[in-house]
């Protein structure tokens, strides 16, 4: 990650694995098949400081947005501890959980289903205080008000319905209702993907805002690596589940080490590149979640797939400050072939 | 608001003669009624494509862009109607031709891929049974060499052992795979010009990115003629060799891709592009350029230029504007008659 | 050819010609008209399901007689002024019997529909939120309820609880609480989730607000149009029942029993005792039923409880 800031960590996810059951089929039940699991995310790791933007990229089956519903605890851990603060999410329970959640909220992709089509804008965006008892009813209007206008909206949209505003306007609303507690961290789950062009650059540049005027962290999740270039200070770049790549984005992006986020870069359509391009970047296609590859799982569509990818999984090795990555051809442990 | 005759529209924006047509969009009208009363999704949509080109539908939602691709064959959703205008092809009018006429054109002359494969490959054949399908019904070719010529297919999109792949059922397939069987049964009957809504908008990049070049690749093997749509500018960028750009149900700026892109000439286009994502690795801008205000509601479209609310140019006149493109094709031509190129 | 260009019409619509103006219009008929048809199928049910109880209560201000007092003057008389349904064979005003028992068949009607509402939609709120072994049960509970037959199932109730109202409250309620519990399970499947559930958990709302406000305010919709359907049902139900000599016992006054009552003489010319209220009973029927129907296909259901 980027360099150790001065303050402790606004959150750090150690370890955490993720998997789901992976239903039977008749066939399967009869035939006495092991039950398999899917496996979204596996043993990542990674912390957001204050200030920071985290990025975190991936294709679908990376397992960022399970990462993303872990983190809030939408989805229980297999293992692993997600800490906010100091306190472990997932060790506490009850009121204490209810405590923590205050701190950390998610802005949801879908701006159309996102909201509550039977609540007004107001009610919806002051709840979240309300519940917490942080402020009475006195105060909420107040505090919608400016939470609102933070937002890009007008106050007098409070008495709004959803159905009554666009897309770009709902997401604005989310991210108020979002802001509702005074988090410390922001997640946003791809919080522009379902949006139209026009209105995403808007979205960006109030999160931005929101990120140097309130001092949150936020973690993005995009599988657009323009989003990433533009908004986040560091990034993270995950494979079925596991982290590829990790850093500044500065250097993860602009000297990477990873063939995958070297591919990634070159699939990335160029406006206004030469039109006749070579040959695609990454061959083949993902593989299944259920029977993860061996060794290094993204050996099956690696350019650089050297004999010991397929045996061994690459251990994390620090190419310049702060910036990880797992290769065992770009970025190899001092040359040392682990034992295996 | 003035009133003009048909031929004076027409006029401005007819095609220059030169080699023929490969088809040829005259006034485009599609209504779609609404509660608000009936809205304009595509307006006098005037364009044009010879074979072996590319042309780029963008622009945003509700844009009007899959609702003209999907009026050249024939299949707007109900209850939308074409009110006006032509689908010239070959010379004939496709517009209000029904039964055996469409049918010796679509799907065979004129083929057209989706969005979602899942969507158009019918989960109870195999997907070698639905490519031999093709062969079989619309080039009237027997069992066998039917069967011959779709692993022949599979393998040219990019399927590695096609004979197996032919016997599995689409839902085995990833993504990615059944987009390209999706192309294998677009090309197979050896179309003139392939139609594409958003091919790639449900795929990872990466695979997008073998897509988009097996489509190029396709294309340039077989001179046929495409149009692509996507609301990606970059995506449409990098594959196609004309662009039109529409927005609200009207084409604003059409012309080759160099042109468009590096000189856009429509405020809307330059709008876009100084607001689009672009990966620009190195480069970390600070504060995007976006476009203001709301995308449109075509049930409550200003008078004259629909732009006029977000446009940074936006002046009195504008409400007298006829939407007409200034230029006939091939020139770079713009339906603001205020606003110039940048430098 | 002449452009159709008119400062009425909204913008965009300039340089049209005379013809697509015309389809235009054709268009725009067209997607109204449906609009309509169904705003108008609930306010004609709406009417129909209120016309009757008010002219109920305000019939017998207007002066007819006792529902109950026999006149044996006056037996078997066919529809006229003083007697729009005609007499019964104890020489009872009909129209007055029907008007008598509309409060009872609404009741009914209402009352169990009500409560079975309220219980299905509670279990099947439960189940569909927090599945597992609780949505098990439950739904199994669900499943025998309604393979039972119908009549059977509520007849063996009044054979416990005896003749009279009771056993027929009970009966439908209990058989009725399935389909509500059915439909919100299915509901709330969907529902728990939509992305402002999981804003609302991530919240740290607890699981009961969440419920009360999120959940089922949403959830109602499609159990309304349930409830149209069950009313018409339970009704029937209740009619068929006191014809049969199940439900209320003479001399209270129900559609049923005064259906029942003509049925002997139905064919030997005194047509009227049984028709003519049999009438109301359709004409409340089809009243719930189009409201349900015209909800239904406003909002897009799919679902139609054949009655």
């Amino acid at each position: 990650m980027s360099e150790p800031d001065a303050t402790s960590p606004l959150l750090v996810a150690e370890n955490i694995s993720k998997t789901f059951p992976v239903r039977r089929s008749l066939t399967q039940v009869v035939q006495r098949a092991p039950r398999q699991r899917l496996t979204a995310v596996d043993d990542v790791s990674l912390s957001l400081h204050r200030g920071q933007v985290l990025g975190i990229v991936g294709e679908s089956g990376s397992g960022k947005s399970t990462i993303a519903y872990c983190l809030v605890r939408l989805l229980e851990l297999d293992s692993g501890k997600v800490l906010i603060g100091s306190e472990d999410m997932h060790a506490v329970r009850g009121d204490a959980l209810r405590e923590l959640r205050r701190h950390i909220q998610l802005i949801f992709q879908d701006p159309y289903s996102s909201l509550n089509p039977r609540l007004t804008v107001g009610r919806a965006v002051g709840e979240p205080a309300r519940v917490h008892n942080l402020v009475d009813r006195a105060g909420e209007a107040a505090l919608v008000g400016g939470l609102l206008e933070r937002c890009g909206l007008r106050p007098q949209d409070a008495a709004r319905y959803p159905r009554q505003l666009s897309g770009g306007q709902r997401q604005r609303v989310a991210i108020a209702r979002a802001l509702s507690t005074s988090p410390e961290i922001l997640i946003a789950d791809e919080a522009v993907s379902a949006l139209d062009v026009s209105v995403q650059a808007q979205i960006l540049n109030l999160l931005a805002e929101l990120q140097s005027d309130l001092g949150v962290g936020i973690i993005f999740i995009t599988h657009q690596l323009a989003v990433i270039s533009h908004l986040a200070t560091d990034v993270v770049v995950l494979y079925l589940g596991r982290v590829m790549e990790s850093g500044p984005v500065a250097s993860v992006l602009g000297e990477s080490r990873h063939p995958y986020t070297r591919g990634l870069l070159q699939a990335q359509p160029a406006l206004r590149g030469p039109r006749t391009k070579q040959r695609p970047a990454l061959a083949g296609e993902l593989p299944s979640a259920i029977t993860i590859p061996s060794g290094c799982r993204f050996h099956t569509r690696c350019p650089l797939v050297a004999p010991i990818c397929r045996e061994v999984d690459p251990v994390p090795v620090e190419v310049s400050p702060g910036h990880i990555s797992r290769c065992h051809v770009l970025a190899p442990a001092d040359g040392h072939v682990p034992a295996g | 608001m003035t009133s003009a005759s048909l031929s004076d529209l027409e006029g401005a924006g007819a095609s220059a003669s030169g080699p023929a047509n490969l088809l040829d969009i005259r006034q485009l009208t599609v209504g779609f009624p609404s509660r608000r009363g009936v809205v304009l999704a595509a307006n006098h949509v005037i364009l044009s494509l010879s074979s072996s080109r590319t042309l780029g539908l963008v622009g945003e939602s509700g844009c009007g862009k899959s609702v003209t691709l999907r009026s050249v064959i024939g299949m707007i959703p109900k209850p939308g109607e074409v009110l006006e205008g032509e689908v010239v092809w070959h010379g004939r009018n496709l517009v209000g031709r029904n039964g055996r006429d469409v049918r010796s054109v679509r799907g065979r002359q004129i083929t057209m891929i989706f969005q979602d494969p899942g969507a158009s490959l019918n989960p109870v054949y195999s997907v070698g049974d639905q490519i031999a399908e093709v062969f079989r019904i619309k080039l009237g070719l027997g069992k066998k060499e039917s069967a011959e010529r779709t692993t022949e297919l599979l393998r040219s999109v990019g399927i590695s052992s096609p004979e197996k792949r032919a016997k599995d059922y689409p839902h085995q397939l990833s993504g990615g795979m059944r987009q390209r069987v999706m192309i294998a049964m677009a090309v197979a009957p050896g179309p003139e010009l392939l139609l594409a809504d958003e091919p790639t908008t449900a795929v990872d990049v990466t695979v997008q990115e073998q897509i988009l070049s097996l489509l190029v690749e396709l294309q340039q093997s077989s001179g046929m003629a495409v149009i692509l749509v996507s609301h990606d500018l970059a995506v449409i960028g990098q594959t196609c060799d004309e662009i039109a750009v529409m927005y609200a149900g009207y084409v604003v700026e059409r012309g080759s891709r160099d042109d468009v892109i590096n000189s856009p000439r429509h405020p809307y286009t330059q709008a876009l592009l100084a607001a689009e994502l672009v990966f620009e690795p190195g480069q970390r801008r600070g504060r995007l350029d976006t476009i203001g205000g709301q995308p449109p509601d075509l049930g409550d479209l200003p008078p004259g230029c629909p732009f006029q609310p977000r446009c940074r140019y936006a002046r009195p006149e504008c409400a007298g504007v006829t939407m007409v493109i200034d230029r006939p094709a091939p020139e770079h031509g713009s339906a603001c008659p205020f606003v110039e190129a940048p430098g | 050819m002449a452009i159709a260009s008119s400062s009425t019409q909204p913008s965009g619509f300039a340089g049209l010609t005379a013809q697509s103006a015309y389809r235009i219009d054709r268009l725009r008929k067209r997607a109204t008209a449906e609009h309509r048809f169904s705003t108008l199928a609930i306010w004609v049910g709406v009417f129909l399901v209120v016309v009757v109880p008010v002219v109920s209560l305000l019939g017998p201000v207007i002066g007819f007689g006792h529902p109950n007092a026999p006149n044996f003057n006056a037996i078997l008389q066919p529809p006229s002024l003083a007697h729009p349904f005609g007499t019964d064979s104890t020489g009872r005003d009909v129209l007055a019997r029907v008007f008598a028992a509309t409060p009872l068949d609404y009741e009914v009607g209402l009352l169990t529909t009500l409560m079975s509402a309220v219980i299905g939609i509670l279990f099947g709120g439960i189940a569909g939120y927090f599945g597992g072994w609780l949505d098990a049960v439950i739904m199994r509970v669900v499943d025998i309820l309604i393979a039972f037959p119908f009549m059977i199932f509520v007849m063996a109730f009044v054979a416990v609880f005896g003749p009279g109202l009771t056993g027929i409250y009970v009966g439908l309620t209990t058989f009725g609480w399935a389909f509500f519990a059915r439909v919100t399970r299915a509901e709330m499947l969907v529902i728990r989730e939509r992305q402002y559930v999981l804003a609302a958990q991530t919240a740290g709302l607890r699981t009961s607000r969440i419920l009360r406000v999120h959940a089922l305010p949403n959830v109602l919709r499609p159990n309304f149009v349930i409830a149209m359907a069950t009313v018409v049902w339970n009704i029937l139900t209740l009619a068929s029942l006191s014809y049969l000599g199940l439900g209320v016992q003479p001399p209270t006054a129900e559609w049923g029993s005064i259906v029942a009552s003509g049925q002997t003489i139905l064919l030997i010319g005194q047509w009227w005792v049984s028709t003519l209220p049999g009438l109301v009973i359709v004409i409340v029927g089809v009243g719930f039923s189009l409201i349900g129907d015209g909800i239904a296909d406003r909002f897009g259901y799919d679902f139609r409880l054949t009655v």
